[in-house]
């Protein structure tokens, strides 16, 4: 049998080009791929990481180049427990896109989903078009974590996926603990409402 | 408006424990906050474990995209009650309805069925005579023949018997794969099952859109369909165009024109029969007369991810030969439910229906793709819709059958890479996501934007036209095949329907399961 405790379903969305495959690819396999076009070919990638003592395997979603028209399906987000969006912080056109696609999560995917909102391309920071204030409290008003990262530099990235790697297994084990519902524990993401509990 | 929502689901909790004293009764404000949590389907349909759906999303690895829950348990009407099907050999011996002596019968007949093609000489005599004939040949009680011809073989009293032993065998054969079922459902409903195989066609560069519709076909002067031009006017070359039926103005003269499904949604607080852990039911109502048809019934709640916890979705399907579902559906509604009209009657155990939905479409799925395609330009294909079978066998023969005529010689939905196992070699070149242009024109001119025409009778355009519009989709397009192949399908999730039209990649036919308008 394969050798992990825990298995996590981690989904990233946002515009087209913002650096979904890169940083999925930085983190999963440690490379950034020069001149990468649209993802073809990547369906989902898997990273075995190691916390507190207990292997966890991610599997990072990649959108498979459905966000080019805007046809992302619900079946995605069925049972993710993690979500990632991405925008490009040298463009405007990707943040101003954000309402959108938080609109979507919060149509499909499951109420206990821990989000996290990306501004990828720290690398282009001359280039940058969105504040980190700006970002930040786009993040807030959602009830979202916040992170600015860059695939190229691998600035962040690990950190973005432990971090929910972290809290996953968190969640998981305090409810082992406690053989009880969530309720209490993640409530920093507003409310522990699953359509599939 | 979120937080409204969730203190009233966190209200509906608290309501629990006195619901279990007094049933609850719902408003319709208390439905309507929860939209979120229905998924109805248009034309729900059950997987046989080891039928051809199953076996294709296995193949195809497919069945990553989706999770799947047992029908747990099979009824029928007797005597005016709901009663367990009998249907594998533990379901026999524990089974009340039956004696010993019909025991020893069902097994007898369950052993022989499964392996009748070795046996002819106990059936031949009666191969094209009436099911039941043979079933009272091998003096089965009424009860018995019951079980066998409505729930196990699913067939009519009147159909030929070795068509009837087939049937039953694939009933048969598909019980205790994933253990003492003959059923899966998708988990959220059938309409999930194309958007597994959209998913599988976008990581290999198919390309799909949701919220759009394919309005024209454009046609060229050797009556040949070169393209389409969708609902936001954009132009779409493509080689072929795969639609239902429904979606042409040929009628298909005389041809089936008799034919309907009638169905019906219920929203029930209650589900058709109690049970200690909530079930996936398949109800099937033999009709009052032999030459009459069955209703068969779909119950699913909460755990199937149908609808919010303390609701069921009940589906109801019959086959009909005139478009007044409400007249052929209502006698099931009615022997299950309470009244629709009345009060919630808390002496009842009957569930009481919250919301109901009567609805008819024609029925094709027996014509052959020949007979449907008449008329229509050539690379048209046109499909039957999903009728009202129990299962998606026509549908995957179907699906296979166009991709033969499309990719002749290609091997039908080959099994995927795993994810592990993808070598990249780097592609280069600007990020195509950055373009809207893939296999798309953009800026249809007026002169190309037919008016009238609908598909089949189109607007018809000169072959230069369409040869500058397909070089030109070459140039642009990052991946010019990406819409070579139009599938049309409507498919509904939610109450928010989204009418989804997938333009595939030729080598990712896409079947039309589940699905209709």
């Amino acid at each position: 049998m394969e050798d992990y405790k825990y298995l996590f379903k981690v989904v990233l969305i946002g515009n087209a080009g913002v650096g979904k495959t890169c940083l999925v690819r930085r983190f999963t396999q440690g490379l950034f791929p020069p001149g990468q076009g649209a993802t073809i070919g990547v369906d989902f990638m898997i990273k075995t990481v190691e916390i507190g003592g207990d292997k966890v395997k991610l599997q990072v979603w990649d959108t498979a180049g459905q966000e080019r028209f805007r046809s992302i399906t619900q079946s995605y987000y069925h049972s993710a427990d993690a979500l990632v969006l991405v925008y490009d912080i040298t463009s405007r056109e990707s943040f101003n896109s954000l309402p959108g696609w938080v609109k979507e999560v919060e149509q499909y995917a499951s109420r206990k989903i821990i989000s996290v909102l990306v501004g990828n391309k720290l690398d282009l920071h001359t280039e940058r078009e969105i504040t980190v204030e700006e970002g930040n409290s786009c993040a807030e008003s959602h009830n979202m974590r916040f992170l600015e990262t860059s695939a190229k530099d691998a600035d962040n990235v690990d950190r973005l996926f432990l971090d929910i790697a972290v809290e996953l297994t968190n969640n998981v084990r305090n409810v082992e603990i406690k053989n009880g519902p969530i309720e209490e524990e993640i409530r920093d993401h507003g409310s522990v409402q699953g359509c599939c509990r | 408006m979120q937080q409204v929502q969730e203190d009233e689901d966190q209200q509906l909790e608290e309501n629990e424990a006195a619901e279990a004293v007094r049933r609850k009764v719902w408003t319709w404000k208390e439905l309507f906050d929860q939209w979120r949590r229905f998924n109805i389907d248009l034309a729900p349909k059950l997987m046989f474990c080891r039928g051809a759906m199953v076996d294709l999303l296995v193949q195809s690895r497919i069945s990553r995209y989706a999770e799947f829950k047992a029908v747990s348990r099979l009824l029928t009407v007797l005597g005016g009650k709901l009663e367990y099907v009998p249907c594998s050999r533990s379901d026999v011996f524990s089974s009340r309805y039956v004696s010993m002596l019909e025991k020893r019968m069902l097994m007898k007949l369950i052993e022989f069925v499964l392996h009748y093609q070795d046996r002819a000489d106990d059936y031949e005599g009666y191969k094209d005579k009436p099911f039941s004939e043979f079933l009272q040949k091998r003096k089965l009680t009424s009860t018995l023949q019951h079980f066998v011809i409505h729930s196990i073989a699913m067939v009519s009293a009147n159909t030929p018997t070795e068509e009837a032993l087939q049937a039953m065998q694939y009933f048969l054969k598909s019980l205790g794969r994933y253990g003492n079922t003959a059923f899966l459902w998708t988990l959220y409903g059938s309409g999930e099952l194309p958007q597994c195989f959209c998913r599988m066609s976008a990581v290999f560069g198919g390309i799909y859109m949701l919220r759009t519709t394919a309005d024209y076909l454009i046609v060229d002067d050797t009556n040949v369909c070169r393209g389409m031009i969708d609902s936001e006017g954009r132009r779409l070359t493509c080689k072929n165009v795969i639609m239902d039926h429904s979606y042409t103005t040929t009628h298909h003269e005389g041809i089936h024109s008799d034919r309907f499904v009638s169905r019906a949604v219920l929203i029930t607080d209650k589900t058709v029969r109690e049970s200690e852990n909530e079930e996936v039911t398949f109800l099937t109502i033999p009709p009052p007369k032999p030459a009459e048809e069955p209703v068969r019934v779909l119950e699913i709640g909460h755990t199937a991810c149908a609808s919010p916890k303390g609701t069921y979705v009940v589906h109801l399907t019959r086959k009909s030969s005139s478009p007044d579902a409400k007249t052929d559906l209502m006698p099931a509604v009615e022997l299950l439910c309470q009244s629709l009209e009345a009060e919630l009657d808390y002496s009842c155990e009957k569930p009481k229906v919250l919301w109901s939905m009567f609805f008819s479409y024609q029925d094709k799925s027996d014509m052959s793709l020949e007979d449907l395609r008449a008329g229509q330009p050539g690379g048209v294909h046109v499909t039957g819709g999903p009728g009202c079978s129990v299962g998606y066998e026509h549908a995957v023969k179907q699906a296979k059958q166009i991709f033969e005529q499309i990719c002749p010689g290609e091997e039908f939905l080959p099994p995927a890479p795993n994810p592990e196992d993808i070598i990249y070699d780097e592609p280069s070149g600007d990020n195509p996501g950055h373009s809207n242009k893939a296999g798309f024109e953009d800026n249809c001119s007026d002169e190309l934007k037919p008016e009238e025409s609908r598909s089949g009778n189109g607007h018809q355009f000169s072959e230069q036209e369409v040869h500058k519009c397909e070089d030109e989709g070459g140039d642009d397009s990052p991946t010019p095949e990406a819409a070579e192949n139009v599938g049309k399908e409507s498919s509904t999730k939610d109450e928010n329907q989204t009418e989804t039209v997938l333009v595939e990649s030729i080598s990712k036919e896409c079947p039309q399961g589940g699905q209709e308008e």
